[in-house]
């Protein structure tokens, strides 16, 4: 689709982060697509939201606002687990087996983490949320039936790796960078 | 003219420029409204039926006027069937739908409809929606049914492969059915497993299609049980297995054939209104799910199945010290017809009793043998007495705190220690004290004197009494503890008189074990209220602890929370009496042993003996180590040998045997039960033994000559002190007599020849008047020369030829010529000195005369004597060479004349 080349454009140019201004849900998609490529199969995206342009020229934004645009992508993420959760139960029930706990523990790290990385960056002019970003309005795979849940929340999972697997690094660089900093 | 109608040509022009311009800006709008379309589009499937849902994109909000969409539906990428859907402007905006029926199952072949706007007389790109082509979706199957799912491919995509997760290739097969339409047919072997089964078709390029499929079993419902609780209704219960089928579609349950569903799953349990009558009927459930029903009967009389409903509002009435009345109510009138069982579980701290209660719809109970002041925990379950058949739940729990009481009795000891007995007692605990303690009272008294008591008061945190009383007579001392409430009842002990034998008892060993001590001991005919234990770190001050043993037990295991490994204790087991505590025996051990700390061995030293070496210690005090010590191991060379070894804990010395020449590393332990420990170690050196002796003698020798040479030195340097001391200057005579009357000579019978003669003193002889020829004084009586107090003593002498002395009648300095002598002395005396000159070649101890040449120089004319004045002795004669003793005597003054 069109969405899919203006995103792959996007990172051709600007390999390891997007620009400021840039909607973090694109993020969400592009990397999403790339996910979806390597491990072949036929979705839409998460969000239909690809409209948000790029500023072509801009400089890579600084380590803490990396850290602002991850918290951000998080907090999606939150969303969406709230969201897979919510659409889980209604189909199987509120069950307690070692799925539902490994799926609260995800839950309840990411809230973790948001809370971290809320008190690494926010300052005065910065106020960040730790809520869920995310409605929870969306339809999953149109006619997928229950497989087509369990693939939306594959997707999701490999969202939240990605994401994670971001945050690992984004914050290494942080804590470097600061060390550094105070050595000086 | 010509020029306004140029004008007005000008005008026109302009005007129609301007209508041109807002033509084409119309134009422009009508371009935005073309771009009008449709998104978020939705196609699902109901049977044969498709539903399309579509919204229209925002820039449809410009449109005045109907809105057209077209759609086709193609099947298998056929155009199969047109339609139209108009869109008034008011609809603009909400979502829209359109459905058809397909003449072929959907599950045939591959279904897409795609759709476009039209609007006057332009048209938006086709919008396309392919139905998903893997059937059946989300169906329920029976585990161990046959079953073939259907992929259906999309034009311009290859089949891969088609499988059920979870599934072997064995219990699968795939077939085609035509280009586009594959099927798969699965021996359905395994329920479903959280969730749904997944049937995946993959294809080629890149594309995954899949479905769920649900599979599992009919309702799995067994022990069913139905009972009556209010006596008005049938109540039934039953266990349930998983079906694996969705939490959407659960198992439904029908009580009685009656149409109404009496529960869902997981629900196990469901009630309904009959007619409880003493007869016995039979109980039929259905249960019911999408892949099958069953049905379960019981046979019962609902009379013999009463399953009480736990009693209401217990509540606790007239709380008293030791006793307490509870009520309740009974929500189920009819239990009140009913003979009933009811029990009471009292929480006391953690620990449960249950008493039970009778009566016909018994609704009270009375709890007795409370402990006063304490809280107590209780709850009531209740059940009919006959056709016992179930106990009701518990109630709610409900709590009271009794009233006080006086104390219980103390439980008291005694201990003897430095000349003082010292009363004990335990703590009273919470459920002894029955209420905050004031004070204890202590009396004692003798036994004999029983109406003379003392009387003393101890304060509430104090827990015992030392009394200074006269041990040699039994005393009985009572201890009470007092509250708000009232004193306890007296608690008595008769301290026995210190009668050694009495306390006399062997004393054995005794191995602790798990942090305590079992103990046993004989039986005594004295105990006639059993036997108390009590026990102490053997030494240092402490305060003891007791137990009390029942009179027909004879063992115990001792533990008390302050033991220590390490530390020794001694146990006594006493007989109690109804006089005073008999001693039966005394143990000492350890709870557990601790290894002994290195350097246990003091004054630790080796002795060589021949080829064998000694190693001593001081005696080691047994009973300050912090285990029991067993024997000793000598160690020689680093633990490499060990040879020497004694059982004897009170050894004091271990001894290595037959050992060559050479350097050793000693190293005694102590064996015990933790092992070897408390090392010293000492190295020593063995030697040949010619080499001790010869190292002996030479040391002796070395010794000897130092002392020699000392002596030498000391003598020399001090010899005026010591000649001062050991040989005072003797005196010399004066001899006041002048003319005929003064002693003209004089003869000193000085020196005796023989040993038996060497105490006798010198005797000075004055011949008074007579002219001076003769040896004797006028009254022929000798001079006696006695020795002074501090005068010299006679010493032995050797014997030899005593010159002739002459007595000069004044002092006369000796002649430095002379040989000099130690004993040569001048005893000055008014009148006379007696010069006495001992032979330079004797015995420095012993005065030598000197030849009377020396008296030939006296410068008062006194002249010698002639040879039968000089003073000689035949005795030198007859035994020249026998040793001379010299008596040198302090020469006395000479009697008065008129004497």
């Amino acid at each position: 689709p069109r969405w899919t080349r203006r995103c792959l454009t996007r990172r051709r140019r600007r390999e390891r982060w997007l620009l400021p201004g840039y909607c973090i849900t694109n993020v969400l998609v592009c990397s999403s697509y790339t996910k979806r490529r390597r491990h072949s199969w036929r979705t839409t995206p998460l969000t239909e939201d690809v409209s948000c342009a790029l500023s072509p020229d801009s400089e890579e934004p600084s380590t803490e606002r990396q850290v602002q645009l991850l918290h951000s992508a998080l907090r999606q993420c939150l969303g969406l687990i709230h969201c897979v959760i919510l659409k889980e139960e209604e189909e199987w029930g509120e069950l307690e087996g070692d799925y539902e706990t490994m799926r609260k523990n995800v839950q309840l790290r990411l809230e973790h983490l948001l809370h971290s990385t809320k008190g690494l960056v926010e300052t005065e002019n910065t106020t960040l949320e730790v809520t869920p970003d995310h409605q929870c309005n969306e339809e999953t795979d149109g006619a997928g039936g229950v497989f087509g849940l369990k693939m939306w929340t594959y997707r999701v999972l490999l969202e939240l790796v990605h994401w994670a697997d971001h945050a690992a690094q984004t914050l290494h660089v942080l804590h470097t960078e600061r060390e550094e900093r105070e050595e000086i | 003219m010509v020029l306004v109608k140029g004008i007005m040509m000008i005008l026109w022009l302009l005007l129609v420029s301007l209508f041109c311009k807002s033509t084409q800006d119309g134009n422009g709008q009508e371009s935005g409204v073309l771009h009008c379309g449709s998104q978020n589009l939705k196609l699902t499937s109901s049977g044969q039926m498709i539903l399309l849902t579509w919204e229209d994109t925002p820039l449809c909000s410009a449109v005045q006027d109907v809105l057209i969409y077209e759609l086709e539906v193609l099947i298998a990428d056929n155009k199969e069937h047109y339609d139209e859907v108009a869109v008034t402007p008011d609809q603009i905006g909400s979502t829209h739908s359109w459905n058809w029926t397909s003449y072929l199952a959907l599950e045939c072949t591959s279904h897409s409809v795609r759709l476009r706007s039209r609007y006057k007389n332009y048209t938006s790109p086709w919008n396309q929606e392919t139905l998903p082509e893997v059937y059946p979706k989300d169906k329920h199957f029976k585990v161990g049914s046959t079953v073939t799912f259907c992929c259906v491919l999309p034009a311009g995509v290859v089949f891969g492969k088609m499988y059920l997760y979870g599934y072997s290739s064995a219990d699968m097969n795939t077939t085609r059915i035509s280009n586009q339409t594959y099927a798969l047919t699965v021996h359905l072997n395994q329920a479903s497993s959280n969730s749904c089964t997944n049937v995946i078709c993959e294809l080629y390029p890149s594309v995954e299609n899949g479905a769920c499929a649900y599979i599992g079993y009919p309702p799995i419902v067994t022990d069913l049980q139905c009972e009556t609780r209010d006596l008005q209704s049938v109540e039934c219960h039953w266990t349930y297995k998983d079906s694996s089928l969705p939490f959407k579609s659960p198992t439904e349950y029908h009580l009685l054939e009656s149409p109404t569903i009496c529960a869902k799953s997981p629900e196990t349990s469901c009630s309904q209104t009959v007619q409880v009558d003493a007869r016995e009927r039979n109980w039929t459930l259905t249960a019911s799910n999408s892949l099958g029903e069953v049905k379960l009967s019981d046979t019962a009389d609902l009379t013999k199945r009463v399953h009480m409903y736990p009693p209401e509002g217990v509540t606790a009435l007239s709380v008293n010290a030791r006793n307490v009345s509870l009520e309740w109510k009974w929500t189920v009138q009819q239990y009140y017809n009913l003979s009933l069982i009811c029990q009471v579980n009292i929480n006391n701290h953690g620990e449960n009793t249950i008493s039970e209660h009778f009566g016909v719809g018994l609704n009270f109970a009375v709890l007795n043998d409370l402990i006063p002041n304490w809280t107590y925990n209780v709850e009531i379950r209740c059940r009919t007495a006959q056709h016992f058949w179930k106990w009701s739940t518990w109630s709610t729990n409900v709590n009271f705190h009794t009233k006080g009481d006086v104390p219980d009795a103390l439980d008291v000891w005694m201990q003897v220690m430095d000349n003082q007995i010292i009363t004990i007692w335990k703590v009273p605990l919470a459920n002894q004290s029955h209420g905050h303690i004031e004070d204890y009272e202590v009396t004692w008294t003798k036994t004999t004197e029983r109406e003379r008591r003392n009387r003393t008061k101890v304060a509430p945190n104090n827990y015992s009494l030392a009394l200074s009383l006269d041990t040699t007579v039994e005393h009985i001392v009572t201890v009470t503890a007092r509250n708000i409430h009232g004193s306890s009842s007296p608690s008595t002990i008769t301290i026995p008189s210190s009668n050694p034998d009495r306390t006399r008892v062997n004393t054995s060993l005794i191995i602790g074990s798990n942090g305590s001590f079992n103990l046993s001991w004989s039986a005594s005919p004295t105990a006639s209220c059993g036997y108390i234990v009590d026990w102490c770190p053997t030494l240092g001050k402490c305060t003891v602890e007791w137990l009390k043993v029942p009179p027909n037990q004879t063992n115990a295991s001792i533990f008390s929370k302050n033991f220590k490994d390490g530390l020794r204790y001694t146990l006594s087991v006493y007989a109690c009496t109804q006089g005073a505590p008999v001693l039966l025996q005394r143990s000492e051990g350890y709870v557990g042993e601790k290894k002994i700390q290195d350097g246990l061995f003091k004054s630790f030293k080796g002795q060589q003996q021949n080829w064998d070496y000694e190693l001593s210690w001081e005696p080691i005090s047994l009973r300050e180590q912090t285990a029991l010590i067993q024997g000793y191991v000598l160690y020689l060379d680093d633990n490499k040998k060990v040879n020497f070894s004694t059982d004897n804990p009170e050894a004091t010395s271990l001894t290595a045997r037959n050992l060559k020449i050479g350097s050793y590393k000693f190293t005694v332990k102590a064996r015990t039960a933790v092992g070897e420990c408390g090392a010293t170690s000492i190295t020593a050196t063995l030697n040949s033994l010619t080499d001790d002796l010869i190292k002996t003698v030479f040391i002796s020798l070395a010794t000897v000559l130092g002392l020699l040479s000392l002596i030498t030195i000391v003598c020399y340097r001090h010899w005026t002190c010591i000649k001062e001391t050991v040989y005072p200057p003797i005196p010399k005579p004066v001899l006041t007599s002048t003319g005929e009357h003064g002693c003209r000579h004089f003869q000193v019978d000085q020196c005796h020849y023989s040993e038996a003669d060497i105490m006798d003193v010198p005797e000075l002889y004055c011949s008074a008047g007579a002219p001076i020829n003769g040896l004797v004084s006028q009254e022929n009586m000798p001079f006696v020369f006695s020795q002074t107090p501090k005068g010299y003593y006679n010493q032995p002498l050797k014997k030899y030829i005593p010159p002739p002395l002459t007595l000069p009648s004044m002092a006369i300095p000796s002649q430095s010529g002379l040989p000099s002598s130690s004993f040569r002395s001048e005893f000055p005396n008014l009148s006379y000195n007696l010069i006495m000159q001992p032979g330079n070649q004797q015995s420095n101890l012993c005065p030598e005369l000197q030849e009377g040449t020396s008296l030939e120089r006296s410068s008062d004319g006194y002249q010698p004597h002639d040879q039968t004045e000089t003073l000689t002795t035949n005795q030198t004669e007859e035994d020249p060479d026998s040793p001379m003793s010299c008596v040198s005597t302090y020469i006395l003054l000479p009697q008065s004349s008129s004497r």
